[in-house]
């Protein structure tokens, strides 16, 4: 069972919050094809929650393992094998600006030599084309639109074969008809064994999909079990989050 | 209650002190970042002995895209300043001898002068400013654009994926890059001279490429992969300490051609003290 443990932690709260945090610590476990939420108003910390639950930011207080290994006792080969199964793509991710789309693909995995080069540029033509078959691949990533970087994003993270993909915000990118298509793929890559940890504003992807969800704020952190869980909750930091997101998103 | 005299005296101790205080935290200053430039270099080069990544189709390539920016694009270049320092130095220093000295003299003087001294320390600032600024900007602009994070996030070690490719093949290409100017220099320098001063100057081609002793060719090899190991070294280490702003781009650009300078200098006169003492 231990090694269907993706990510977990107990009692873990990040260091270097912008805020006074005084909170509990998270407990959470991420197993193979399950959504996970966060949510939460601005400036409550969301980002830190969610580098700090993938290793990459410190924890203050708690345990956090990835894959199976205590994050604290990782040595090196373990940390880049963890990196490439445990996908991270911020916000504000970047792509190779002097690689094409194609390179920018295929960069990451022949540097781990996952596979011979013909297999691999099989995989990213394939990626490409279910995400969006009109990508050009030979254009550098400053000729393309946002949104398209952002699919080029998530393909290169994909590329790794990660077992889970988290990502912050990244459907704000998308205009309403990609963003379905964009939730589309994902839900596929989900029922083939991905699972997805991400920060989003978009109540309706995460009551309509998520399993479990994490409301962030400045005094707690609040885990919720299920869509149900979450509703009938009466945090007040819910209520008033869902009350303020709801109307907005009608 | 002080005086406007006691005054006066306290604040000229305190500026004495001050100035007496600026060489020693110069020194500690530059001893420091000497710590931090090696300390830098040998975990760039840790990681890639550990990793093999020379051999791994990304650093390979880096190392090979490195290489043929700093040697071979950089031909053209090399080439007229090849010809203009065999004009400007070798021709007019063979004249200046044949009329005061004999050929040994001649040989003596291109080997150490011009093959030891000056072509290593042309080439390098050939390279410090092409391919020194080169890396320092691309480093930048890479931290600033996300995209050594990027890097990261996938598992990379920019270690043995950025740096050591960078360091080696600057130092690789230092090497090719010295020699290939020190023939062109000497070549064409002698070829004038026995064209427009005497033709019994054109033997000095063999002559100079028999006065090479493995001692001077050691020392050659030695000097130049200092070097290039150097130039390589600081423009990483200056690329990679971009933060958040544009405007630090050419701050550092700027710092680590000033400080790669500074450094050949003092090494050039180091070694110059140890081998020729």
């Amino acid at each position: 069972m231990s090694d269907h443990r993706l990510i977990q932690s107990h009692q873990l709260v990040p260091a270097g919050f912008d805020f006074d945090y005084r909170g509990t610590g998270l407990d959470m476990t991420v197993l193979p094809s399950q959504i996970h939420c966060i949510i939460g108003a601005a400036y409550t910390g969301k980002r830190r929650w969610l580098r700090t639950l993938c290793g990459l930011d410190p924890a203050h207080s708690g345990r956090l393992s990835l894959m199976g290994h205590e994050v604290a006792d990782m040595n090196e080969p373990q940390w880049q094998q963890t990196r490439c199964q445990i996908a991270y793509i911020p916000f504000n991710f970047s792509l190779f600006s002097a690689s094409n789309v194609r390179q920018n693909l295929l960069l990451a995995p022949r540097y781990h030599q996952l596979a011979p080069l013909p297999a691999l540029q099989d995989r990213a033509d394939h990626l490409l084309n279910r995400l969006d078959p009109q990508l050009d691949t030979g254009e550098l990533p400053a000729y393309l639109r946002k949104d398209q970087q952002c699919k080029v994003a998530i393909a290169r993270a994909l590329m790794l074969k990660p077992r889970v993909l988290v990502f912050d915000n990244l459907f704000a990118y998308f205009d309403p008809d990609s963003r379905l298509k964009m939730e589309n793929f994902l839900l596929e890559e989900v029922e083939g064994g991905l699972s997805l940890l991400l920060i989003t504003h978009d109540l309706r992807f995460a009551i309509d999909h998520g399993d479990h969800f994490i409301l962030a704020d400045r005094d707690a952190v609040h885990t919720f079990d299920s869509k149900q869980a979450m509703m009938d909750s009466d945090v007040a930091a819910l209520r008033r989050y869902l009350e303020i997101t709801g109307s907005r998103q009608g | 209650m002080a005086s406007g005299k006691q005054i006066d005296r306290m604040n000229i101790s305190h500026l004495a002190a001050s100035l007496a205080g600026q060489p020693g935290r110069i020194v500690i200053r530059s001893g420091l970042f000497v710590i931090d430039l090696m300390t830098f270099s040998l975990l760039a080069l840790r990681d890639w002995y550990r990793k093999n990544a020379i051999f791994k189709s990304g650093s390979y390539a880096s190392t090979v895209a490195q290489i043929i920016f700093t040697g071979v694009d950089a031909l053209p270049t090399l080439t007229v300043l090849g010809l203009a320092t065999g004009f400007i130095f070798v021709f007019r220093l063979i004249s200046i001898i044949d009329t005061l000295g004999d050929t040994s003299d001649i040989t003596e003087l291109l080997v150490s002068a011009i093959c030891l001294g000056l072509a290593p320390f042309l080439s390098a600032i050939i390279i410090i400013s092409r391919t020194g600024s080169a890396i320092v900007v691309d480093l930048g602009n890479m931290k600033l654009h996300g995209e050594i994070e990027a890097l990261e996030h996938l598992g990379i070690n920019i270690n043995n994926f950025l740096i050591a490719p960078r360091i080696i093949a600057t130092a690789i290409s230092q090497v090719a890059v010295t020699v290939y100017f020190t023939v062109i220099a000497l070549g064409f320098g002698i070829l004038l001279s026995g064209y427009l001063i005497s033709p019994s100057h054109y033997d000095l081609l063999l002559l100079v490429s028999q006065a090479f002793s493995p001692y001077s060719i050691s020392l050659f090899l030695v000097k130049t992969l200092i070097f290039g190991f150097v130039i390589g070294t600081v423009a990483c280490f200056n690329g990679l300490r971009v933060h958040v702003s544009a405007t630090e781009v050419p701050q550092r650009t700027t710092a680590a051609i000033v400080q790669t300078l500074i450094i050949i200098f003092v090494i050039d006169g180091l070694l110059a003290m140890a081998f020729f003492s």
